[in-house]
């Protein structure tokens, strides 16, 4: 089975492949201005940035806005996203939910939990 | 204070004033002088040296530091306050009070009489929201007649963002301007 470039059998994505594919899902769900991401990965990435610079390496930007916790086959997904503006925070919100929840379903999750926070409007 | 002075009874600071021109008579014959002399060329020389390289391109904070530092408050204060809009077995979608805040505002941006200052949301006890919003008001305008449509704007745009009824919109009036 093909999900978005990813190959699946019998095995179950990894946390890094299912938190990248969802950070594909929520961006393209029409309303999302972007992914927001923790002030903890804010730190990392400027801090990133400055090592970096000292260093003459820059690392990639990861997909802030996304936690994934696995656990066998049950995935809880907490995701932080920023809306355009007149867009509504429900309709957006609850879109990005049902739409990460289904993609876990096929990729072979049997428990999925998926919480969205709406934490601003911007774009 | 008293000031720490050389073996030979010179004060150190005129020492490392005279560093730039030559030694003088005293410097030349002194040991000591000439040994605080070489050392304090050497800090001198290492401290120059320093500088020159904190002034290095390679070492110039990135140009977008401000920015990243300006982004890291704003991703705290989206964080700041948060309440739950949905909640059922596959998840919950929670949303800030700094958004609920944002599309209040921009709904009432197109009424000309007023400009608004302040828009607080909270939960009330029974888990229902109120809103208070603090607004100026046109010079000349009938106040209850603004806060009539500034009360009924925000209920619809609320349910239209959070499909949930206001338990309680206060406006209040902080002052009457003209423009």
């Amino acid at each position: 089975m093909y999900l978005q470039g990813t190959v699946l059998g019998d095995d179950l994505p990894d946390r890094d492949q299912v938190r990248r594919l969802v950070a594909e899902r929520v961006r393209s769900t029409p309303g999302v201005a972007r992914l927001e991401p923790s002030l903890q990965q804010s730190l990392s990435k400027i801090a990133g940035r400055a090592s970096g610079l000292l260093t003459g390496r820059q690392r990639p930007d990861s997909d802030g806005g996304v936690h994934v916790t696995l656990d066998g086959t049950t995935a809880h997904i907490k995701i932080d996203l920023v809306i355009r503006p007149d867009e509504s925070i429900i309709r957006v919100g609850d879109e990005a939910r049902a739409g990460v929840w289904n993609l876990l379903r096929e990729a072979g999750f049997d428990v999925v939990k998926v919480d969205v926070a709406v934490l601003g409007l911007d774009g | 204070m008293a000031v720490e002075r050389l073996a030979c009874g010179r004060d150190p600071d005129d020492v490392w004033e005279g560093l730039d021109r030559g030694p003088d008579e005293h410097e030349r014959e002194c040991p000591t002088c000439r040994a605080a002399r070489e050392s304090m060329i050497k800090v001198r020389d290492a401290t120059l040296t320093m500088r020159e390289r904190n002034d290095a391109p390679e070492l110039a904070p990135p140009v977008n530091l401000a920015s990243s530092i300006k982004s890291l408050a704003r991703v705290q204060v989206r964080r700041d306050r948060t309440f739950s809009v949905v909640r059922d077995d596959a998840g919950e979608l929670t949303t800030s009070e700094w958004a609920v805040v944002q599309t209040v505002r921009r709904a009432l941006d197109p009424i000309e009489e007023i400009r608004v200052q302040r828009v607080r949301i909270s939960q009330t006890s029974s888990g229902g929201l109120a809103l208070t919003i603090l607004i100026i008001i046109s010079f000349g305008q009938r106040v209850p007649k603004v806060a009539d449509e500034v009360r009924a704007v925000a209920e619809h745009e609320l349910r239209r963002q959070l499909r949930q009824a206001v338990e309680r919109v206060d406006v209040r009036v902080g002052d009457i301007r003209e423009w």
